[in-house]
């Protein structure tokens, strides 16, 4: 019996900007089981990164968060910064995009790793970085001891994600964010990377946040999915769900659009228009511009995230029982394509 | 005309280039900077090119293929080796021979936001090209506001700014700038690894309307497999400055041969969770070596599973060994991986 | 050209598009103009210089046209009062009301009216800090474009060359310099201490320049075989304004000051003309007789300076603000 370890509740982010007020993030909900991973999907202008930020606290002071967001019956959102920084790092940790500039180039890695683990707990400095050795090994890094005494430019690229994994690791936390993990990184790298996380998530029992647009990455390693377009959550279901049986428009846009590594197949079907900026969002849905569902009660009401006819299955879309009718929903894009 | 073949054919393709080698010289410090070594960027690549048609360039990073794509078109000066346009030779060409030909091979490049001038607006980024070749008045406002329309964009929008513009429309007015002067060739260098998912399809889609109205050949180069699965006919994959496999589509994917391309497929996630879950992964060992002191021999031999002595000493050519087109391999087996 | 024939219908709306603008419709030029605006502290320099400009040079007058203020800078006169200044800005103390005189900035002790002499101290001062600065602004961007574009012998040559220049001491050269040519006048000594300050930003835009080379746009205009020129001027160059226009703001304001030393030092502009610098060094041991000797003169610097130093920081932060960025 998995108990929820995370629940995040209409999650508001505004940042006031020379051109007003702009809301990254428009009340965004969503749980977390423990050892269970949730995927956020989307793209640019989705607010995945910062509503991230936000659970981390790391959003610049000028940010305005409302919302709630309960870690294991506490609230985040209202605790003092030395609580804050009591959880972050020891509870919950964060793996960015890019690993050269996450890490500080004139400390060792070993000693950022230690600093790490004494943060949270008081030991010797000795104490701390046997610890640290032992993470870079679990996280597969070769000659562990020697390596922990390299800088972070002596390292590759997927080497020194990897020291990132073992950084956020080290505390045993419960949670583990992992924003655009493999973005930066080659694609065999990335495998490997993807590998590391999978066995080391399981050795210290935590749930993942994994951020990214890769459909292909989250086919590989998400129980749960949470898909985000202009600052809401729009489609929220399990995995096999969202590739076999999507109920938002978007989603299944997003299908028809890559191309596929095991078949050559026609021509590709996408979205037309871009994401929208959050500056200038439209009324109603905000992807009602590039939607061929479109019907006039989406360009006035914004649809909520609501539940569809399969269990655990919420989607934001006033039609989404037209994408539900439909054998395989990437074809409603296809016909509009033609149309146009 | 035979895919598989580049051995020195009789053949006229319309872009040949053979042996083509680059290296970038590594500078010591001191008062005078002396050459202490070389990045060997580009190492013996040949490979042919024919109008109409598009070869995928594959590989990953640090593996050369900007570089090569950015020698076939004189950008940088080749160290050795043979570009021939339409039979004609381009490495020995001076600056001022060269500028006619550049309409002909153009380029289209990979970040939106740093490959248009953000001081000058899109009708002048357009227009440029056909400024710069002699072709003034009003024709050249013209053609720019019909090339705008063409790639998808409105050409009211032509006095804007590069950066009120979203990156998909970015890379259409990169393109539009790339037909400006309607050239034969265009070197696309990864043009969509920067932009939004749903967007990228839209410009792949438009890549290949054009192709098919103009008859345009197309170098694609790209990290991505699953895109470069889908726009090409050939495909050439590089590692640590050589190709490594050549052949059609259907070769390389389905009858890939090296064990490089091999790893490369099985790690390419595929948007589908079981078959991802249940697909065996080639996970490969080791990072990659440095281009500077790159390994004797065949250059994947210190992350290969079939490594043995004969790769150390002996460099594997790209030959057919009997799966049907060339690969660089002494132990060269099809496989299925994805 | 065969493309005008050749039609497809656009696969986004033409009316779409709207949406997809990030940002309004603002050129770059006014996004810097309204930042500069904003600044508080480079609006108050503006002022400031634009106020000491405008009286500089209108009140004595400049060259053939006359000023409206009566007295010049070179005639004697019975001293009034000892030379104390009649500028009276205490109207209630002393119950007389706010009053101008006939000196208000004194005499000095020859009975020159020492407003009319600060007046053009100013202009001579003002003068050979905007000529350094424009002129040694030509200078570095012409010698950084060069070894910034072309790399080689022609950048080796000129920066090393630059780094001679700079481990000279300024002031040294151009002490042994004015002391030679002093008497061609304020412009020539200008134009010299130009041709020692250029160094400055010529590295800057040495730097720029290598970090442009490298940017795709540029890649793409050498591809459709533009020329260096036109890469030059049409590419790079108009990426750089904002650098050097901000490197020149602040170079008039370091001339402003090293002209006032130099003049200080006896090696600047020499007499019967005169500058700030001249005039505080001339009255420098009138300090605790003649006070009004040297403040004025001393105020006048320090304004000027500090207004320069403003209006170079909105600029800097006008073409460079440091926003948070968060990624979306």
């Amino acid at each position: 019996m998995s108990t929820e370890i995370l629940n995040v509740s209409d999650l508001t982010v505004g940042f006031p900007t020379d051109d007003g007020l702009v809301t990254a993030v428009r009340g965004v909900s969503y749980s977390l089981k423990e050892r269970e991973v949730l995927a956020i999907v989307g793209e640019s202008g989705s607010g995945k990164s910062v509503s991230a930020m936000a659970l981390m606290g790391l959003l610049p002071k000028t940010a305005r968060i409302t919302g709630s967001i309960r870690f294991r019956d506490e609230e985040v959102l209202d605790m003092t910064p030395r609580r804050y920084r009591e959880i972050r790092g020891q509870n919950i940790a964060m793996i960015f995009q890019d690993p050269m500039t996450s890490m500080n180039p004139v400390y060792t890695v070993g000693d950022q790793l230690a600093e790490a683990y004494r943060s949270h707990h008081r030991v010797e400095r000795k104490v701390a970085l046997g610890k640290a050795v032992e993470m870079l090994d679990r996280v597969g890094i070769p000659q562990a001891k020697d390596r922990a005494r390299s800088y972070p430019h002596e390292f590759s690229g997927g080497m020194r994600q990897r020291a990132m994994i073992a950084m956020a690791i080290i505390n045993s936390p419960d949670i583990i964010i992992a924003d655009e993990p493999t973005t930066a990184l080659d694609v065999t790298v990335q495998a490997q990377i993807l590998e590391t996380l999978v066995e080391v998530k399981d050795s210290v029992n935590a749930a993942v946040i994994l951020i990214t647009h890769d459909l292909g990455v989250v086919a590989g390693m998400a129980h749960r999915v949470l898909v985000m377009y202009a600052g809401r959550g729009v489609e929220r279901c399990d995995v096999e769900d969202i590739y076999r049986r999507p109920r938002m428009p978007y989603t299944a846009g997003l299908l028809g659009s890559i191309p596929a590594l095991d078949s050559a197949g026609g021509k590709l079907h996408p979205i037309a228009g871009a994401p929208p900026s959050l500056i200038n969002l439209p009324a109603g849905c905000p992807f009602s511009p590039r939607c061929p569902l479109v019907s006039d009660r989406c360009q006035t009401e914004e649809p909520q995230l609501l539940a569809t006819d399969l269990a655990h299955h919420e989607v934001a879309c006033h039609n989404w029982e037209q994408v539900a009718a439909s054998p395989d929903p990437t074809l409603i894009f296809r016909t509009a394509a033609v149309e146009a | 005309m035979t895919q598989a073949d580049d051995t020195a054919a009789t053949s006229s393709h319309l872009l040949e280039v053979e042996n083509l080698v680059k290296e970038f010289p590594v500078k010591g410090g001191g008062l005078i900077r002396r050459t202490v070594g070389a990045v060997q960027a580009v190492s013996d690549v040949s490979f042919h090119l024919d109008s109409g048609e598009t070869l995928g360039l594959v590989g990953e990073s640090g593996c050369g293929k900007s570089t090569t794509g950015r020698a076939v078109l004189q950008l940088h000066k080749p160290t050795s080796g043979s570009v021939r346009y339409n039979g004609r030779e381009l490495t020995t060409l001076s600056q001022k021979e060269m500028r006619p030909v550049r309409r002909d091979l153009q380029i289209v490049f990979q970040d939106p936001y740093a490959s248009l001038n953000p001081k000058m607006p899109v009708n002048d980024i357009v227009g440029e090209p056909m400024r710069v070749h002699g072709i003034r008045g009003p024709q050249v406002m013209d053609r720019v506001a019909d090339l705008l329309e063409r790639v998808g964009l409105n050409p009211e929008h032509g006095n804007r700014y590069p950066h009120e513009f979203s990156g998909g429309q970015r890379q259409r007015v990169g393109v539009a700038r790339a037909l400006a002067l309607d050239p034969k060739i265009i070197i696309l260098d990864e043009p969509v690894s920067a932009l939004d998912v749903s967007v990228q399809a839209g410009i792949v889609n438009l890549l290949e309307e054009l192709q098919g109205q103009l008859g345009l050949a197309y170098l694609f180069i790209a990290h991505d497999l699953s895109v470069i699965r889908h726009i090409s006919d050939r495909v050439a994959v590089m590692y640590l400055g050589r190709i490594v496999e050549i052949g059609t589509r259907t070769e390389v994917y389905e009858q890939s041969s090296h064990p490089y391309t091999q790893a490369l497929l099985s790690s390419a996630p595929i948007a589908d969770p079981d078959k991802e879950r249940a697909r065996e992964r080639i996970v490969l060992e080791g990072d990659v070596p440095s281009p500077v002191d790159p390994p004797s021999g065949c250059r994947f031999r210190t992350r290969c599973w079939k490594a043995q002595d004969i790769c150390a000493t002996e460099t594997p050519e790209l030959v057919d060994r009997g799966t049907g087109h060339p690969v660089a391999c002494h132990f060269a087996e099809v496989r299925e991986v994805v | 050209m065969s493309l005008s024939n050749l039609r497809l219908e656009p696969e986004i709306k033409a009316d779409a598009p709207e949406r997809e603008f990030t940002i309004k419709a603002r050129t770059q030029g006014q996004m810097v103009r309204a930042r500069f605006f904003r600044h508080r502290g480079a609006m108050i320099g503006f002022g400031a210089i634009m106020f000491v400009v405008i009286i500089a040079y209108t009140s004595i007058g400049f060259g053939p046209i006359p000023g409206w203020w009566g007295l010049d800078f070179s005639s004697t006169g019975e001293l009034v009062n000892e030379g104390r200044p009649t500028l009276d800005l205490i109207p209630f103390v002393d119950g007389d009301g706010l009053a101008i005189g006939a000196h208000p900035f004194g005499q000095d002790t020859i009975g020159r009216d020492y407003f009319a002499l600060t007046m053009r101290g100013t202009q001579i001062s003002l003068m050979v800090a905007f000529v350094i600065g424009i002129l040694s602004t030509f200078l570095g961007t012409v010698a950084g474009a060069i070894s910034g574009y072309y790399g080689g012998t022609s950048e080796a040559v000129i920066m090393r060359f630059t780094d001679l220049l700079l481990t000279i001491p300024v002031l040294i050269v151009a002490a042994v310099v004015g002391q030679g040519f002093g008497d061609s006048g304020p412009f020539f000594l200008a134009v010299v201490l130009s041709l020692l300050i250029w160094t400055y930003l010529a590295r800057l835009v040495r730097g720029e320049f290598l970090s442009l080379r490298e940017k795709e746009f540029v890649e793409a205009a050498r591809a459709m075989g533009a020329s260096s020129t036109r890469i030059i001027f049409r590419h790079m160059l108009p990426n750089c304004i904002g650098t050097i226009i901000v490197s020149a703001t602040l170079t008039i304001a370091a001339a402003i000051l090293i002209e006032a030393a130099l003049s200080y030092l006896g090696f600047g502009v020499q007499s019967p003309d005169t500058s700030l610098g001249l005039l505080i060094s001339t009255y420098q041991t009138a300090f605790s007789t003649r006070p009004w000797l040297f403040w004025w003169p001393g105020l006048f610097i320090i304004t000027i300076a500090l207004s320069v130093n403003f209006i170079g920081d909105g600029l800097r932060d006008a073409f460079d603000p440091r926003q948070t960025r968060v990624r979306a």
